[in-house]
This record gives structure tokens, sequence and C-alpha cells, in this order.
């Protein structure tokens, strides 16, 4: 299975890369870890592609203020590996290592790992679930124009949200305490069938948690009622597994050959609480 | 990164102008600096395959999980196959050629060799890839660190455990350390004075490591055209219409076949298998209807592989969609049918009864009945199908190239397909990527052949990792019916059988599945003693895949039945599992023992299988650590199965004969050419057999070169399948020898003027009284060219260097007696599998944490082949037991076509490996060997149940359904605890 026709071009800064979007018929194309498959197998047809690898202005991790921003073409190799990243938000740090496997770390970036949720035939987005759970943002790019994007409303939409010309530049994770990310898969380098990203905090003496789950339905999902029953009640409350249950009343949970709907409606309180402990360990919080 | 022109950035282009379909690249290649205009679709594995000519990248799937492709791009290792070319514009690329060489390899590769790091070598030049830039990232690995690093990269054929050995003994070599692997538990075959029985490394090795190695997609001829397949969306559809014109008319297409362009020209399937089965008749590509989602229905021949595909998009079909039965229950209901010829959807249905049953039943203790559904699934080689047909219109010759286990019966089948004469066709196996079963017969890989003859050009079909799940060989997929009676001690009175095979769309013709069923109605009683047995065994066809064999073919059905039934009853009964299995176990002083359906066991040790098993796994100090566990809230689980692993099948009425040939030639000059129909499928045997010969010519293995795989050199043979290897290879081989040796000495003692007897054998050549002494190569010289074979060769011997044996199996016996009991196998190997697992009881999730084997096939001509053969076979036990299904939903459209979805175990999925060996020689061939090679997906899926059970006990769960996949786990442990 190889592509269709093509064409391809790359952008060495983000004035090419806005000059080429502003053609109207060019995609992004960063690592192409996640657009391969669909190109090889023409689930998607694209007229021309933009390789954005090489824009090294957007290949960055810096701590800003009280969030950590990440350039959008840094590959989730270097994010994995990145020390400050481990010591400040290590759900991001584990939930890029757990991303494919080395080989598609190497080229594969963050931005790309967001825009997942919207390929053909994947929905894998595991950074995005980290994102949604410390309720981040993303830096987007139209023109000379750079606003800011809500991250669980972008992750949630049905289809991709960017206007043609738009790109991301950055994606922005508040820090808290202590985070984790804890992901249910067949294989160890394989789809998750359930993953769960939890950041905590204590403000004033009280717990504060920021939760979001992927792979449960096709989006990843932030679970704030179930955030407020653990603040209120403690990780270790029977109320936890009904808040779950009563989040996700309304939630199509997925179906896919390596673990059906049920399973992972059965799952989901066993990842929550797994991924909340996590992080209270790790963020010294009893 | 050296380029300072950057071709495809809009810098340096021209702001107005549109972008080009063609993109220009420079970029360093191994150290060589390369510029060329290349496709802005090109995949960077085309450019480096074919461009480069760099064929030592392999492909072994279309989106990025196997990890074959495996290179560096800026000193890190990528997939090229999910990067167009142009994306390494610029760039420094690494592939395996830059590694070593055959003659000097690199320290790694070394470390390959050494701890037999690769069989068929088709993941190894990734795989080698991917360990070295862990090594220079990491000098000082663990276990952990190497197994996730090459988790990107899948090996079908190792279990991981040599692969990670060979890494980590790479890394401590070059810290000045020196790596000893953790060894298993356990006797090892006693170190041996000659060559068989010695763990030689094998001198194959040194250029599948250096991407030397020759695939059939390697070499191409000049103007070779590319095959793609247009295959049947659906699983059971009427053809109203197929236009190709489209398509023909597009730029670089040659040809378009359809269905019925093949029926008009050529023959149908033959039959391959029909022990009273009922046979279909089936064109390569599908004519009047499609029966199963993935059958052709057109095949494209074009200038490059993306205009075939191209071309695809513009073939017109018109389908009148049919309902598909996609299940054992339907096909059986009979109200669809799958042939409209047939009268039901049965194809086969046999039964054997011996001794008094229903008395049995009647005066027995326990009766335990235990059913079960077993899900499909399939060999996944890490080297799909390839096939390369190239027609000689000038001499009407046609030479197929293609990645097989058996080139005779391929070419007596194309001949019978074709219609033509069996000595035009050539069929050549050079390096063959993994088998497992699946590459025996052809269907499928008639196509490239169809097209050659049509266009008389070379023609080549790589076949897709979808296309192999959609249309390649499906195993398993059966439901099981057992009873067994047993007396107060557990002593077994009888056992019944009901076997019922869902055979996909065929299992005769294209492939021969459907006997699997009857070879487990054959072996239904494992390796226990049985005095009554009823059994039915049947083949239902349906709306799937075709039917075939995979490491097993009926052994793993039987297996699979009695291990379960075993600890289903030793509960029921009060026993421990092990000790109702040493009640009943066929024992020691009895062999050869023949069972009540007709083979006969050679020889074994089934006692000490099982006391070797328990000792390495600890299973006395088990029940403590279990205990200890549970407390903790972990589930711990023990499980043993015993694994009968009959071996060197022969077959009355298929292709499945009882002999085997071999020729063993002398060069002049000394050394010597085996020649045998046996296949190198990257199980080594051309090292093995090499050991043999060198044992009984006297020579170094290094002397002796083996060739299998080209029908116009080889006598005729069966290749390699049923594990024959071990009897019908090693012996005639050994035999050959033999006679080789005898006539050797008639004429080392004519030249020396001796008499024979006189003669000593000694390393390359004999010696005889009074100093008198020669060489193999002053016989060979003295034959072959002064003072020439009237000088030198006794009367009555002819004047040539080599022997021919062809050996046949004595244990066959093809006539049945009135009760129906046949002998079909030639040797049975055994073992005792034992695994420990880890179920987490919230998430369903089951680790194996630990494997062994005690295994016992004969003699071992070389323990460290013999050992990877287990580890390979453990970790697709593994796969089998735990992820791989394939499924099919209601309209039969196949849901895992990817190995996304196909889920084959990674390193990380495979724990460490024991094996201890037992030997007791074969009486029944040459040497004492065995067939050996399906036992670890024979016994590894029993016992790794029978731990999940034990582990589960505590919540009263019993397993029906497989495979152990997180949902069914807890759906299962949810009824569990319902009812308990
Ligand atoms: C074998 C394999 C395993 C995988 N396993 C996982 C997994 O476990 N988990 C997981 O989450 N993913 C997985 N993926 C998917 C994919 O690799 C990753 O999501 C990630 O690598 C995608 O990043 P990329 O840079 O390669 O994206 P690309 O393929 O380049 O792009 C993906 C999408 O994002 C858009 N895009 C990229 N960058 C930008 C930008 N800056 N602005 C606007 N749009 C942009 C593209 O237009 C495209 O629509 C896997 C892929 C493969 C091949
Ligand atoms: S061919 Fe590249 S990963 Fe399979
Ligand atoms: S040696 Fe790894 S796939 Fe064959």
């Amino acid at each position: 299975m190889r592509p269709a026709e093509l064409r391809y071009t790359r952008a060495l800064t983000t004035e090419d890369l806005g000059q080429l979007l502003a053609r109207g018929d060019a995609t992004p194309m960063a690592g192409g870890q996640g657009l391969m498959r669909d190109l090889r197998n023409r689930s998607m047809v694209v007229s021309t592609l933009v390789d954005i690898s090489r824009l090294t202005e957007l290949a960055y991790v810096k701590e800003d203020g009280d969030a950590l921003e990440i350039g959008a073409v840094t590959t989730l190799a270097a994010v994995a590996a990145d020390g400050h990243v481990a010591a400040r938000c290590a759900a991001l740090a584990t939930a890029a290592a757990r991303v494919a496997d080395v080989q598609i770390r190497n080229r594969g970036t963050v931005g790309g790992n967001v825009c997942g949720s919207w390929l053909p035939s994947t929905w894998s987005n595991d950074v995005g679930v980290v994102l949604a759970a410390c309720d981040g943002s993303l830096l987007v790019q139209n023109g000379a124009e750079v606003r800011t994007l809500n991250a669980r409303e972008f992750l949630a939409a049905r289809s991709n949200p960017l206007a043609a010309r738009d790109f991301i530049r950055a994606l922005r994770f508040p820090l808290a305490a202590g985070s984790a990310y804890v992901r249910l898969s067949r294989r160890w380098a394989d789809a998750s069938i359930g993953s769960a990203a939890a950041f905590v905090d204590r403000v004033d003496g009280r717990l504060r948690v920021g939760l979001a789950v992927g792979r449960i339905s096709e989006r990843p999902l932030a679970l704030d009622s179930v955030a407020r029953t653990i603040e209120a009640d403690g990780i270790d409350s029977p109320t936890v597994g009904e808040a779950c249950a009563a989040a996700t009343s309304s939630v199509e949970f997925a179906d896919s050959v390596q673990a059906d709907a049920e399973y992972r409606r059965s799952v989901l309180p066993v990842i929550v609480t797994r991924s909340v402990r996590e992080a209270m360990t790790a963020g010294g919080i009893q | 990164m050296s380029t300072t022109t950057d071709h495809a950035s809009l810098a340096s282009s021209d702001d107005e102008a549109a972008p080009r379909n063609t993109v220009i690249v420079e970029l360093t290649v191994n150290g060589e600096r390369r510029r060329a205009e290349v496709p802005g679709r090109q995949l960077f594995s085309d450019f480096i395959r074919t461009d480069c000519g760099l064929t030592g990248t392999h492909t072994g799937c279309d989106d990025g999980r196997c990890g074959a492709c495996t290179l560096h791009v800026d000193g890190q290792p990528m997939k090229p196959c999910m990067m167009f070319t142009a994306q390494a514009d610029g760039c420094q690329v690494a592939t395996v050629e830059s590694l070593g060489t055959p003659e000097q390899l690199s320290p790694l590769q070394a470390a390959f060799k050494k701890h037999h790091g690769l069989q068929c070598g088709y993941c190894t030049p990734g795989m080698l890839m991917s360990a070295q830039a862990l090594l220079e990232r990491n000098p000082s690995p663990t276990e952990d660190d190497v197994r996730k690093a090459i988790t990107g990269n899948i090996c079908r054929c190792t279990g991981y455990q040599n692969i990670v050995d060979s890494i980590l003994a790479a890394a401590a070599d070059a810290r000045g350390e020196t790596y000893t692997p953790p060894s298993g538990a356990g006797a090892h075959p006693a170190e041996s004075d000659g060559w068989v029985g010695k763990g030689i490394e094998r001198p194959t090795d040194n250029r599948l490591l250096t991407g030397y190695g020759h695939y059939t997609a390697d070499d191409l001829p000049v103007g070779t055209l590319y095959t793609a397949v247009l295959r049947s969306p659906h699983a059971h559809a009427r053809i109203v219409r197929v236009d190709t014109s489209k398509a023909l008319a597009m730029d670089g297409v040659d040809y378009v076949l359809t269905g019925q362009d093949a029926k008009d020209t050529w023959n149908p399937f033959p039959p391959t298998i029909n022990l009273g089965y009922v046979l279909n008749e089936s064109w390569p590509l599908a004519v009047d209807k499609a029966v199963y989602q993935g059958e052709p229905i057109a095949a494209v021949a074009a200038r490059d592989p993306y205009l075939a595909e191209d071309a695809l998009a513009a073939i017109e079909v018109e389908y009148e969609i049919l309902t598909p039965i996609t299940t054992i229950e339907q096909s059986l209901e009979g109200s669809v049918k799958v042939y409209d010829d047939w009268d039901s959807n049965i194809g086969m249905d046999v039964a054997f009864e011996d001794g008094d049953v229903d008395g049995a039943f009647a005066r027995a203790a326990h009766v335990v009945r235990h059913s079960f559904h077993h899900h499909r699934y399939t060999a996944a080689p890490m080297e799909a199908r390839v096939t390369l047909a190239s027609y000689d219109r000038g001499s009407g010759d046609l030479r197929i190239d293609m990645s097989t286990q058996s080139a005779h019966q391929c070419r007596t089948l194309f001949s019978q397909i074709l219609g033509m004469p069996e000595a035009r066709i050539q069929v050549v196996v050079k390096d063959v990527g993994g088998g497992f079963g699946i590459k025996l017969q052809i269907y499928d890989d008639v196509l490239p052949v169809m097209l050659s003859l049509k266009t008389g050009k070379p023609v080549i079909w790589v076949e897709t990792r979808e296309e192999n799940f959609l249309s390649g060989i499906h195993a398993r997929d059966y439901d099981a019916d057992l009873e067994c009676a047993f007396d107060e001690d557990g002593r077994i009175l009888a056992l019944t059988g009901d076997w019922i095979g869902d055979a996909g769309c065929d299992g005769t013709n294209r492939a021969h599945g459907i006997g699997q069923i009857h070879v487990a109605l054959f072996y239904g009683s494992g390796n226990y003693k049985v005095p009554a047995y009823r059994a039915r065994g049947r083949g239902v066809v349906t709306n799937k895949a075709p039917y075939g064999p995979y490491r097993g073919y009926g052994k793993d059905v039987a297996n699979q039945s009695i291990e379960r039934l075993m600890d289903v009853a030793a509960k029921q009964i009060g026993l421990e599992p092990n000790e109702l299995r040493r009640r009943n176990f066929i024992q020691p002083g009895e062999f050869p023992y023949e069972i009540l359906t007709g083979p006969i066991y050679d020889s074994g040790n089934y006692p000490e299988l099982l006391r070797m098993a328990e000792e390495a796994m600890g299973h006395v100090n088990f029940k403590a650590r279990q205990e200890a566990a549970l407390a903790e809230g972990i589930y711990l689980g023990l499980g043993y199965a015993m694994m009968l692993e009959p071996a060197g099948g022969s077959v009355p009425n298929s292709v499945f004969n009882a002999n085997e040939t071999a020729t063993l030639r002398m060069m002049p000059e000394g050394d010597f050419l085996l020649l045998t129909g046996m296949q190198d499928i990257g199980q080594g045997i051309t090292t093995a057999y090499a050991q043999i010969i060198a044992d009984e010519m006297n020579v170094d293995p290094s002397d002796v070169k083996v060739i299998c795989g080209d029908t116009d050199k080889v006598p005729y043979g069966l290749g390699a399948w049923s594990s024959r290897g071990g009897a019908f290879g090693m012996s005639s081989s050994a035999e050959a020898a033999r006679a080789l040796m005898e006539k050797l000495r008639k004429i080392a003692a004519h030249m020396l003027e001796l008499d024979p007897f006189d003669l000593e054998p000694r390393h390359g050549g004999f010696d005889g009284p009074d100093g008198k002494s020669i060489d193999y190569r002053q016989i060979g010289n003295g034959v072959h060219l002064w003072p020439g074979p009237i000088a030198t060769v006794p009367k009555g011997v002819m004047a040539n260097l080599e022997e021919t044996y062809t050996w046949q199996s004595k244990m066959v016996r093809w006539i049945p007696t009135d009760k129906g009991s046949l002998s079909i196998y030639t040797n049975h190997s055994s073992g005792c599998f034992a695994a420990e697992v880890e179920v987490d009881v919230e998430t369903g999730q089951t680790t194996v944490t630990r494997i062994y084997a005690a295994h016992d096939c004969g003699k071992v001509v070389n323990p460290t082949i013999v050992d990877g053969q287990v580890h390979g076979g453990i970790a697709q036990g593994i796969g089998a037991i735990l992820n791989e299904e394939l499924r099919y939903d209601e309209q039969g459209n196949l849901l895992n076509t990817s190995l996304w979805t196909y889920m084959v175990p990674q390193a990380t999925d495979v724990p460490r490996i024991g094996v201890g060996h037992l030997e007791s020689p074969s009486p029944f061939t040459t040497l004492g060997t065995k067939g050996m090679g399906e036992g670890g997906p024979v016994g590894t899926p029993a016992a790794v149940m029978n731990a999940v059970e034990n582990a589960l006990a505590p919540l009263g769960v019993e397993l029906t359904e497989t495979p152990l996949s997180p949902d069914r786990m807890l759906k299962m442990i949810a009824a569990g605890r319902a009812t308990s």
C-alpha cells in the first residue's frame, strides 16, 4: 500500500509556512508518523504536504510562568528524554515515552500527536490526554496572528478545529505538584485501551485534582466532576467509582479489536484511581 | 547535516511556482553522497531498496509496526516505510550495510551470530539498527532497557531471548566485561565428541546479518512489473460485472487479469488433500462469486508498484451481496451455502471408535466434561508471501522465485494449474523470511505467474501485510466437546472428543487445513493411556479466508483439548493436576506404544519431563508464594501442560508423502555438496545437515555445502513442514552419506590396492595398513581427472562421486484397520511446558512471568538451534493464547488486517524462557533424531491457560473461551465471582 500522487514541499520558517498554507491546498506534516498510515492506505488523499519538521523555531521545551511550554514540532523522543519535563511534569514525560516505539517517537511530534484524533484510521492521542488533564492550551498561529485555544475544547472537537491556514506553534501544560499518566495496552508498544492522566496539588491545604482519560471514548475526556469528588471525598472513597459512572453516563464507550466498550467502562475507575494515587505519591501529597 | 541547498523548501524556490510532483534530494547514504529526483510520494524504504539497491533494509508491513525497515537518519533509528524520501533530504543515512561485512562482522553482529539472535534473518537488519542505536545512547542497558528499545521491531522466529542476550553481550563486551546468559534449568544434552550434538554457529548468518541475504524481492530482473491485486470487499457476493478497460488504458499498466480470463486460460486449483472430504472447484481469481473478503477479483501488472495501485482504483466491479456465513452454527444450519454445488457446508465428517466407551462411562467413578471454543489465528511471518515469475518467451521456460517451504510441491501444483509441462518450470527458493506452515501451497502466488505468462515479462507480487491477513492461511478456530470417564483412582477409562473446525472458504485445495481436525481426532488421547475412545471430527466451510496449516496442524487442537481437560478433571476429582497426569502417562518402558487410533509413539519419558518442569518451576514452594501474594491482592498461578508433537506427517491421498531424497556429492577436490529437497526457512537446516555430513564423512561442517530450494538442482523432495526435517531430511542425508562412504571406501581400497575392510576412515580420507593412506582429494581427482575412472574405480562401482538415498518412513501405515486406525506420523517428540502468570483482576491483564519447557526430541543435532526453535515457538504460543485473534464481524469483514490489530508479541511480552532437554532417541530414524519445532505453539497455550485458571481459582473461574484478552478475562472473572 503506497500513497497516491502528491506534492511535497518544505517550510523552513514560520513565514514560509504561513505562505504555503495560504495557498489553501496544503496539509502540514510534522513527523508524518500519524499521517503516513492514512496516506499509504489511501484513506486520506492530500494534494500538497508541507513538511514542518525543520521549523527549528518550534522545537523547544521551556518553563514559562507556572506552565511548561513545548514547541509543536518537538519530537516525542525529545520530550520523553528531557530532564526538565521529567522533573516538572511526569505525566507528560510518561505519555510521550509511551507513544508507539523508539523509531516513531524519533520523528513523531507533540503537535502531530494532539491532532491524532482526527486522522481517519487512528484516534491515538496520548499527549492530548495529559493536556486535557492539566487544562492546558494551544498556541495557534494564522498569518501573523497568534491566539490561544483551550485544549479541552480543541481536543473534544468532532473534526479538526484548525482553520486551513492555522498551525500549532506550541502546547502549554500548567504545572502541579504531582502528575502521573497510567496507560493500559495489550502490548507495551501498542495502542492504548484506556489511559488516565492526573495532576494533583495542595492549595491552601486542600487537594486539587485535574483529570482526563484517553481512548475510553474517541476523544480525550476531562473528568471534572470525578476530580471534584476526589477532592471532596478522597481517593479511597467508594464515591469515586460512582462519580466515574455518573460522569460517563452519556459517553459512548469505544469498541475496538483491542478491547470492547464494556471493558473500557469497567477499567475507567481503576485507571482513574491508579493515576491519582501515583500523582499524589509523585507530588508528595498524602 | 551537510547540505546547504534545500531543494524542497519554499526558501529556495520562486514564490509563485507551485510545488512539483517530484523532488530533488541530496543525501548521504552509508557515507556515499547521492542526488536524485524522486516522486514526491516515494516512500523512503523504496528509495533505499530500489534506487540505492540496499536490500538489507526489509519491509514487513505497510504501517510502521514491524520495524524490519529500521535504519538511522542523522544517527537516530527511524522507519523509512513511514517516511517520504523527501523527508530525508540533506540527512545522513545509515543502513545495516554500514555496520559490518560478511567477512568482518561488527561486534554487535558477531554477538547475534554467537548467541543465535536470528533465525530467518528477516527482522535482523532492523533489529540490529535499533540495537546499535540503543548501545550508542546507553552503553550499559538493563534487560528491560533492551526489551523496550526493540519493541518497535517484531521478530516472529526467535522469541527475542537470544536477541536480548546478543545485545546485552555486545554491550558487556564493549565495556570489557563478559556476559553469561542466565540459562534454563534442567538437563542439557551431553557434550558431544562429534559435530552432531554441538551448538555450532550458523555460517549462513554472516550474510543475513550484513544485508547480503537474498530474499525473493531483493533481486529483480530488469523490467520487472509489479502486481497489485483487487480483492473482494465482501465476504460473499456474486460478481455481476468486472470492467478493467480504464485501468488497462492507464500509462504504465501492462495487463489486468480477471477471474474469467484466468478460467478461460488455465485450470482450477487441484486438491492437495482428500481423505474422503468434499472438494470445491475454485480458480485463482473469483469467477462467478467471491467466497471470502479478500478473494482476488483482478490483478494488475504495472511498471511500478505505485502505478499498479493507482490502477486498482480504476477497475469497476459490480457485486450482488449475498448473506455471509461467519460462524460454525450458521454453516451447520446450512440454509446459505458457500458452494452452490455442495449438498451442505460440511467438508469433512470423520469418526473413530474403539473399546467399550459406553460401558466405561456407565461404570466410571467420575465423568468430566469440558467444552470450549478456540479462536482463529495465523502465523504472520515477517516476510509475507513473495513470488517473482519470469516467463522466457524464447525457450518457453518459466522460472518462479518464491518464498515457500516446499519448492517441488509448488512446482507440481503450478504445472497442474497452468497445464504446463513440469520440466519447463523451475522453482527457486532463496532466503525465506519465516513460514511456519503458511507458505506451503500456492493460491495467490499463482497470480504473478499468470501475469508473466500473459505479458512475457518478469512480474513480482510482494504481498502486503493486509493481504496476508485477508487471504493468507488461517488456522485453529474450532469448537471442542470433551468427555472423560475416570475410575476411583483417577485412571482414564474412556475418552470422547468432538471437534468442529471453521475451515473458512477452503481447507482442501488452496490449502489443506481441514485435515488438522482429522489429526486432532487421531491424537485426542495425548500422552496418556486411553483404553476406549470415541471421536468425531468435522470441518465446515464459511465465508472466511482459506484454512491451512500453522505450526501445530491439529496437534495443538488435540493437545489443548486433553491438557485443559486434565486440569479441569483434577479439580473435579480432587487431585493435583500433575498427579492425575502421572497416573495416566504412557510409561517409559512401554514404547514403542501404539495408541488406539493407530499412531506408534516411538520413545519418551513423560514422568521425567514433568519432574524436570516441576523442579525448574520450584513447584514445591509455589503454593506458599501464591498464598503470600494473594494476601497482598496479587493473583499468581502456575500451570503445566504436557506436549506431544507428532512429526514427519505422511498422509495418504495428499501431497504429503512418506519419503525424502538426498544426494551427497563429493567434489574432485574432496569437499562435499549435499542436495536436499528439504527447505531452509530460517530454522537452520543447512547448518544442522552439514554437521551430520561432517560426522558421517569425517570432515568439518565447513567442508559441506548444503543446497536446497532449487528444483533444477535438488532431487524431488517435499520441503519443510510437519517438522519432517528431523526424520526425513536428516535420515536421508545420513543414509546418502553412508552409501557414499562405502563407495569411497571401495574406490580408496582399489587405488591403494587393499581390501576395503582394511581401511580405517580418518579425517578427510582413509588409512590402511603399512602407512598407506589416501585423502578424499586424491580419490576425487583420481576419479574425475587423472589417472581417470578406468584406473581408479573398481568393477561394479559407478564412476561418479555421489549417492542418492530416498528415505521412507517405516512407521507409516496407510491401509486402515476395520476400525479406521491409521499411522500417518513418523516420530513423536514430547515435552512438558510450565508457565507462571500474574493476573491483574482489576484490568484483566495477564503477564506471563516465567516459562519453562522440558523438551525431548530424541537425538539433538544442534542444541542451540533446537533451543531457538523452542523459544520462538513459545513466544508464538504466548501470543496465540493472550493476544492474537483474527476476528470477523457479522458481515464477514476481517477486523484485524494489520500488525496494529493482530497483536503478535513484542520483546516486552515474552519472559525469560528456560529449556531443559531429555534425549530419548527414536528407534525409527537413522540417527535417532525426531522432528521438532512445533512444540511451542502446541504446548504453551494450555500451560498458560492452566496457570491462569490456577491463579483465579479463588474466584472460581473456568476458562472456556480464548484468547485470554483483557476484555474476555474481566467477563470471565465477573462470571466466576457471581457463581462462586
Ligand atoms: C506504529 C505506530 C504506533 C503509534 N502509536 C501511537 C500511540 O501509541 N499513541 C499515540 O498517541 N499515537 C500513536 N501513533 C500515531 C503517531 O505516531 C503519533 O500520534 C505522532 O507521532 C504524530 O505526530 P507527527 O508529528 O508524526 O504527526 P503528523 O503525522 O505529521 O501529523 C498528524 C496530524 O497533525 C497535523 N499536524 C501536525 N503538526 C501540526 C501543527 N504544528 N499544526 C497543525 N497541524 C499539525 C497534521 O496535519 C496531521 O493531520 C502511532 C503511529 C505509528 C506509526
Ligand atoms: S516495514 Fe517499516 S515498520 Fe514494517
Ligand atoms: S529471525 Fe526475526 S523474524 Fe525471523
